[in-house]
Protein backbone atom coordinates (compact mmCIF):
# COMPACT_ATOMS: atom_id res chain seq x y z
CA UNK A 1 0.00 0.00 0.00
CA UNK A 2 1.53 3.59 -1.04
CA UNK A 3 0.34 5.33 2.49
CA UNK A 4 2.73 2.27 4.46
CA UNK A 5 5.63 3.66 2.34
CA UNK A 6 5.35 7.16 2.87
CA UNK A 7 5.10 7.24 6.28
CA UNK A 8 7.98 9.54 8.77
CA UNK A 9 9.56 7.01 10.50
CA UNK A 10 9.61 8.55 13.55
CA UNK A 11 8.81 7.88 17.03
CA UNK A 12 6.00 10.45 17.29
CA UNK A 13 4.68 9.06 14.08
CA UNK A 14 4.65 5.56 15.78
CA UNK A 15 2.62 6.70 18.56
CA UNK A 16 0.23 8.45 16.73
CA UNK A 17 -0.30 5.15 14.72
CA UNK A 18 -1.16 3.36 17.90
CA UNK A 19 -3.69 5.74 18.98
CA UNK A 20 -5.30 5.85 15.72
CA UNK A 21 -5.05 1.44 15.56
CA UNK A 22 -6.67 1.91 19.01
CA UNK A 23 -9.41 4.46 18.21
CA UNK A 24 -10.30 2.81 15.38
CA UNK A 25 -10.79 -0.79 16.62
CA UNK A 26 -12.94 1.05 19.29
CA UNK A 27 -14.92 1.75 16.81
CA UNK A 28 -15.05 -1.10 14.78
CA UNK A 29 -16.29 -3.14 17.87
CA UNK A 30 -19.03 -0.65 18.40
CA UNK A 31 -20.02 -0.73 15.10
CA UNK A 32 -20.08 -4.26 14.76
CA UNK A 33 -22.31 -3.94 17.78
CA UNK A 34 -24.97 -1.52 16.21
CA UNK A 35 -24.96 -3.84 13.12
CA UNK A 36 -25.83 -6.91 15.46
CA UNK A 37 -28.59 -4.59 16.89
CA UNK A 38 -29.87 -2.77 13.80
CA UNK A 39 -30.72 -6.99 12.43
CA UNK A 40 -31.88 -8.00 15.54
CA UNK A 41 -34.70 -5.44 15.11
CA UNK A 42 -34.99 -6.17 11.34
CA UNK A 43 -35.94 -9.84 12.06
CA UNK A 44 -38.42 -8.85 14.02
CA UNK A 45 -40.15 -6.23 12.19
CA UNK A 46 -39.40 -9.37 9.09
CA UNK A 47 -41.72 -11.78 11.17
CA UNK A 48 -44.51 -9.39 11.42
CA UNK A 49 -44.12 -8.28 7.94
CA UNK A 50 -44.27 -11.88 5.84
CA UNK A 51 -45.04 -11.52 2.36
CA UNK A 52 -47.63 -8.31 2.54
CA UNK A 53 -46.20 -6.53 -0.49
CA UNK A 54 -47.09 -9.80 -2.37
CA UNK A 55 -50.36 -10.23 -1.18
CA UNK A 56 -51.03 -6.56 -1.45
CA UNK A 57 -50.63 -7.07 -5.19
CA UNK A 58 -52.83 -9.29 -5.48
CA UNK A 59 -55.34 -7.85 -3.33
CA UNK A 60 -55.31 -4.71 -5.49
CA UNK A 61 -55.52 -6.37 -9.55
CA UNK A 62 -58.97 -7.57 -7.56
CA UNK A 63 -59.98 -4.69 -5.94
CA UNK A 64 -59.48 -2.60 -9.51
CA UNK A 65 -61.54 -5.14 -11.22
CA UNK A 66 -64.14 -5.18 -8.82
CA UNK A 67 -63.94 -1.31 -8.71
CA UNK A 68 -63.87 -1.59 -12.55
CA UNK A 69 -66.92 -3.55 -12.43
CA UNK A 70 -68.89 -1.84 -10.38
CA UNK A 71 -68.04 1.83 -12.35
CA UNK A 72 -69.68 -0.29 -15.55
CA UNK A 73 -72.86 -1.31 -13.34
CA UNK A 74 -72.94 2.54 -11.40
CA UNK A 75 -72.40 5.77 -12.40
CA UNK A 76 -69.35 7.77 -10.93
CA UNK A 77 -72.43 10.43 -8.96
CA UNK A 78 -73.73 7.42 -7.75
CA UNK A 79 -70.35 5.78 -6.34
CA UNK A 80 -69.51 8.92 -4.97
CA UNK A 81 -72.74 9.12 -2.96
CA UNK A 82 -72.21 5.45 -1.64
CA UNK A 83 -69.04 6.76 -0.59
CA UNK A 84 -70.15 10.22 1.16
CA UNK A 85 -72.03 7.31 2.96
CA UNK A 86 -68.94 5.36 3.98
CA UNK A 87 -67.15 7.57 5.91
CA UNK A 88 -65.19 6.34 8.59
CA UNK A 89 -63.06 7.28 12.13
CA UNK A 90 -59.74 5.82 11.38
CA UNK A 91 -57.49 6.54 14.35
CA UNK A 92 -54.08 6.44 13.77
CA UNK A 93 -51.05 7.05 16.20
CA UNK A 94 -47.78 7.21 14.73
CA UNK A 95 -44.57 7.32 17.02
CA UNK A 96 -41.23 7.91 15.84
CA UNK A 97 -38.75 5.10 17.52
CA UNK A 98 -34.96 5.79 17.60
CA UNK A 99 -33.54 2.44 16.83
CA UNK A 100 -29.71 2.81 16.92
CA UNK A 101 -29.90 6.19 15.33
CA UNK A 102 -32.76 5.17 12.69
CA UNK A 103 -35.96 6.42 12.78
CA UNK A 104 -38.67 4.12 12.28
CA UNK A 105 -42.47 4.91 12.50
CA UNK A 106 -44.80 3.07 15.09
CA UNK A 107 -47.84 2.54 14.40
CA UNK A 108 -50.94 2.19 16.22
CA UNK A 109 -54.33 1.97 14.56
CA UNK A 110 -57.98 1.75 15.81
CA UNK A 111 -60.59 0.94 13.58
CA UNK A 112 -63.87 0.58 14.09
CA UNK A 113 -64.94 -2.49 12.76
CA UNK A 114 -68.03 -2.35 10.71
CA UNK A 115 -69.49 -4.82 7.48
CA UNK A 116 -71.45 -2.92 5.47
CA UNK A 117 -73.91 -6.10 5.50
CA UNK A 118 -74.07 -5.85 9.52
CA UNK A 119 -74.74 -2.20 9.57
CA UNK A 120 -75.46 -0.78 5.99
CA UNK A 121 -74.56 2.76 6.24
CA UNK A 122 -75.76 3.16 2.07
CA UNK A 123 -79.06 2.34 0.59
CA UNK A 124 -79.13 -1.88 -0.05
CA UNK A 125 -81.97 -1.39 -2.74
CA UNK A 126 -80.03 0.89 -4.69
CA UNK A 127 -77.15 -0.64 -5.55
CA UNK A 128 -76.08 -3.70 -6.53
CA UNK A 129 -73.58 -6.46 -5.27
CA UNK A 130 -70.93 -5.12 -7.50
CA UNK A 131 -70.77 -1.97 -4.99
CA UNK A 132 -70.42 -4.00 -2.16
CA UNK A 133 -67.60 -6.35 -3.56
CA UNK A 134 -65.57 -3.02 -4.47
CA UNK A 135 -66.32 -1.47 -0.98
CA UNK A 136 -65.14 -5.29 0.36
CA UNK A 137 -62.61 -5.27 -1.23
CA UNK A 138 -60.86 -1.96 -0.71
CA UNK A 139 -62.28 -2.12 3.37
CA UNK A 140 -59.62 -5.98 3.27
CA UNK A 141 -56.38 -3.27 0.98
CA UNK A 142 -56.97 -0.31 3.41
CA UNK A 143 -56.38 -2.89 6.51
CA UNK A 144 -53.69 -4.06 4.39
CA UNK A 145 -51.99 -0.76 3.68
CA UNK A 146 -52.07 -0.08 7.20
CA UNK A 147 -50.21 -2.51 8.30
CA UNK A 148 -47.81 -2.49 5.41
CA UNK A 149 -47.14 1.10 6.58
CA UNK A 150 -46.18 -0.51 9.78
CA UNK A 151 -43.38 -2.33 8.52
CA UNK A 152 -42.20 -1.66 5.36
CA UNK A 153 -40.77 1.97 6.07
CA UNK A 154 -39.48 0.63 8.69
CA UNK A 155 -37.71 -2.23 7.19
CA UNK A 156 -36.66 -0.20 4.60
CA UNK A 157 -35.06 2.33 6.33
CA UNK A 158 -33.41 -0.31 8.79
CA UNK A 159 -31.98 -2.11 5.79
CA UNK A 160 -30.49 0.50 4.47
CA UNK A 161 -28.91 1.69 7.52
CA UNK A 162 -27.64 -2.01 8.28
CA UNK A 163 -26.14 -1.61 5.11
CA UNK A 164 -24.26 1.28 5.32
CA UNK A 165 -23.03 0.16 9.14
CA UNK A 166 -21.81 -3.11 7.08
CA UNK A 167 -19.78 -0.99 5.24
CA UNK A 168 -18.56 0.98 8.02
CA UNK A 169 -17.37 -2.37 9.49
CA UNK A 170 -15.92 -4.12 6.82
CA UNK A 171 -13.86 -0.84 5.46
CA UNK A 172 -12.17 -0.53 9.63
CA UNK A 173 -11.41 -4.43 9.51
CA UNK A 174 -10.24 -4.98 6.27
CA UNK A 175 -8.45 -1.67 5.10
CA UNK A 176 -8.03 0.83 7.87
CA UNK A 177 -6.55 -1.37 10.77
CA UNK A 178 -4.71 -3.34 8.34
CA UNK A 179 -3.06 -0.29 6.67
CA UNK A 180 -2.26 1.34 10.15
CA UNK A 181 -0.75 -1.87 11.46
CA UNK A 182 1.37 -1.97 8.08
CA UNK A 183 2.14 1.17 9.05
CA UNK A 184 3.56 0.51 12.74
CA UNK A 185 5.37 -2.70 11.53
CA UNK A 186 7.08 -0.36 8.93
CA UNK A 187 7.82 2.49 11.52
CA UNK A 188 9.24 -0.02 14.14
CA UNK A 189 11.36 -1.83 11.36
CA UNK A 190 12.69 1.49 9.97
CA UNK A 191 13.41 2.85 13.68
CA UNK A 192 15.69 -0.58 14.48
CA UNK A 193 17.28 -0.67 11.60
CA UNK A 194 18.36 2.99 12.17
CA UNK A 195 19.47 2.16 15.53
CA UNK A 196 21.34 -0.74 14.36
CA UNK A 197 23.06 1.71 11.68
CA UNK A 198 23.94 4.00 14.19
CA UNK A 199 25.64 1.44 16.22
CA UNK A 200 27.69 0.16 13.68
CA UNK A 201 28.56 3.15 12.86
CA UNK A 202 29.55 4.50 16.39
CA UNK A 203 31.45 1.02 17.19
CA UNK A 204 33.59 1.79 13.66
CA UNK A 205 34.30 5.46 15.23
CA UNK A 206 35.58 3.95 18.36
CA UNK A 207 37.72 0.95 16.59
CA UNK A 208 39.24 4.11 14.13
CA UNK A 209 39.71 6.08 17.96
CA UNK A 210 41.32 3.54 19.62
CA UNK A 211 43.43 2.69 16.47
CA UNK A 212 44.90 6.56 16.19
CA UNK A 213 45.17 6.30 19.86
CA UNK A 214 47.49 3.39 18.98
CA UNK A 215 49.64 4.24 16.17
CA UNK A 216 50.11 7.77 18.35
CA UNK A 217 51.24 5.87 21.49
CA UNK A 218 53.52 3.23 19.16
CA UNK A 219 55.05 6.73 17.40
CA UNK A 220 55.48 8.11 20.61
CA UNK A 221 57.31 5.38 22.05
CA UNK A 222 59.44 4.94 18.86
CA UNK A 223 60.57 8.14 19.62
CA UNK A 224 61.48 7.74 22.90
CA UNK B 1 -49.64 11.68 17.76
CA UNK B 2 -52.83 11.65 16.17
CA UNK B 3 -53.22 11.50 12.11
CA UNK B 4 -55.24 10.71 9.12
CA UNK B 5 -54.73 8.87 6.17
CA UNK B 6 -54.77 10.74 2.40
CA UNK B 7 -54.73 9.05 -0.76
CA UNK B 8 -53.01 10.88 -4.00
CA UNK B 9 -53.61 9.22 -6.87
CA UNK B 10 -55.34 8.48 -10.17
CA UNK B 11 -59.17 8.22 -10.24
CA UNK B 12 -59.33 4.31 -9.57
CA UNK B 13 -57.03 4.27 -6.45
CA UNK B 14 -59.19 7.81 -4.81
CA UNK B 15 -62.45 5.85 -5.80
CA UNK B 16 -61.52 2.55 -4.03
CA UNK B 17 -60.29 4.42 -1.29
CA UNK B 18 -63.27 6.40 -0.97
CA UNK B 19 -65.30 3.58 -1.15
CA UNK B 20 -62.73 2.15 1.80
CA UNK B 21 -63.81 4.97 3.83
CA UNK B 22 -61.14 7.38 3.53
CA UNK B 23 -62.59 11.06 3.67
CA UNK B 24 -58.93 12.31 2.45
CA UNK B 25 -58.28 12.00 -0.91
CA UNK B 26 -56.42 14.19 -3.40
CA UNK B 27 -56.95 13.25 -7.47
CA UNK B 28 -53.69 13.87 -9.39
CA UNK B 29 -52.02 13.23 -12.56
CA UNK B 30 -48.87 12.44 -13.45
CA UNK B 31 -48.30 15.95 -14.27
CA UNK B 32 -49.66 17.49 -10.81
CA UNK B 33 -48.58 14.52 -8.56
CA UNK B 34 -45.51 16.73 -7.08
CA UNK B 35 -47.04 19.64 -6.57
CA UNK B 36 -49.75 17.87 -4.54
CA UNK B 37 -47.74 15.29 -2.65
CA UNK B 38 -45.72 18.54 -1.67
CA UNK B 39 -49.25 20.56 -0.35
CA UNK B 40 -50.03 17.11 1.59
CA UNK B 41 -46.25 16.87 3.01
CA UNK B 42 -46.56 20.18 4.38
CA UNK B 43 -49.60 19.49 6.22
CA UNK B 44 -48.77 17.34 9.21
CA UNK B 45 -51.93 16.06 9.90
CA UNK B 46 -51.48 13.32 7.81
CA UNK B 47 -49.74 10.38 8.73
CA UNK B 48 -49.99 7.81 6.21
CA UNK B 49 -49.95 8.84 2.51
CA UNK B 50 -51.07 6.32 -0.39
CA UNK B 51 -50.15 7.22 -3.89
CA UNK B 52 -49.64 5.47 -7.48
CA UNK B 53 -46.38 3.54 -7.23
CA UNK B 54 -46.09 4.69 -11.22
CA UNK B 55 -46.98 8.03 -10.28
CA UNK B 56 -44.05 7.62 -7.54
CA UNK B 57 -41.64 6.94 -10.28
CA UNK B 58 -42.47 10.25 -11.83
CA UNK B 59 -41.39 12.66 -9.56
CA UNK B 60 -38.52 14.59 -8.78
CA UNK B 61 -35.75 12.82 -7.42
CA UNK B 62 -35.33 15.32 -4.59
CA UNK B 63 -39.20 15.02 -3.53
CA UNK B 64 -38.57 11.00 -3.52
CA UNK B 65 -35.07 11.16 -1.97
CA UNK B 66 -36.89 13.37 0.97
CA UNK B 67 -39.58 10.88 0.77
CA UNK B 68 -37.76 7.82 1.40
CA UNK B 69 -35.81 9.45 4.35
CA UNK B 70 -38.37 10.61 6.37
CA UNK B 71 -40.27 8.82 9.14
CA UNK B 72 -43.18 11.06 9.75
CA UNK B 73 -45.71 10.39 7.50
CA UNK B 74 -45.25 6.90 6.50
CA UNK B 75 -45.48 6.96 2.21
CA UNK B 76 -47.02 3.87 0.63
CA UNK B 77 -46.95 3.13 -3.10
CA UNK B 78 -49.72 1.01 -4.32
CA UNK B 79 -49.53 -1.34 -7.42
CA UNK B 80 -51.11 -0.80 -9.99
CA UNK B 81 -53.82 -3.12 -11.73
CA UNK B 82 -51.66 -5.26 -13.08
CA UNK B 83 -50.65 -6.57 -10.23
CA UNK B 84 -47.14 -5.69 -10.40
CA UNK B 85 -45.15 -3.67 -7.93
CA UNK B 86 -40.98 -3.05 -7.96
CA UNK B 87 -41.28 -1.97 -4.76
CA UNK B 88 -41.46 -5.44 -2.97
CA UNK B 89 -38.92 -6.41 -5.01
CA UNK B 90 -36.77 -3.26 -4.40
CA UNK B 91 -36.57 -4.12 -0.60
CA UNK B 92 -35.77 -7.82 -1.48
CA UNK B 93 -32.77 -6.78 -3.59
CA UNK B 94 -31.95 -4.43 -0.70
CA UNK B 95 -32.26 -7.03 1.89
CA UNK B 96 -30.07 -9.43 -0.51
CA UNK B 97 -27.30 -7.07 -0.78
CA UNK B 98 -27.11 -6.12 3.14
CA UNK B 99 -27.68 -9.35 4.34
CA UNK B 100 -26.57 -11.50 1.73
CA UNK B 101 -29.14 -14.06 1.36
CA UNK B 102 -32.43 -13.62 -0.97
CA UNK B 103 -35.92 -13.88 1.33
CA UNK B 104 -37.83 -14.79 -1.65
CA UNK B 105 -35.89 -17.62 -2.09
CA UNK B 106 -36.23 -18.85 1.37
CA UNK B 107 -39.86 -18.23 1.15
CA UNK B 108 -39.70 -20.53 -1.65
CA UNK B 109 -38.43 -23.47 0.13
CA UNK B 110 -40.45 -22.71 2.90
CA UNK B 111 -43.68 -23.41 1.57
Amino acid sequence: MAAATDVNPTRMELIKTKERIKLASKGHKLLKQKRDALILEFFKILKKAQDLRGQLAIKMAGGYRSLALAETYHNMQELTKVSLDLRKEIDIDIEVRNVMGVKIPNITTKMEERHFLTLPTYSVAATSAKIDQAVDDFNEILAMVIKLAETETAMKRLIIEIEKTKRRVNALEFVLIPRLEEETKMITFRLEEMERDSFVSLKSIKRKLEKEKKDKEAARAAAA
Amino acid sequence: MKSKIVVVGDAPLVMGFKLAGIDDTVQAGESTIQAELEKVLANKDYGIIVTNEYMLNRIDWRLRKKLDSIAYPVVIPMPDYTGKSTEGDEIRNLIKRALGFDLGAKKQEKS
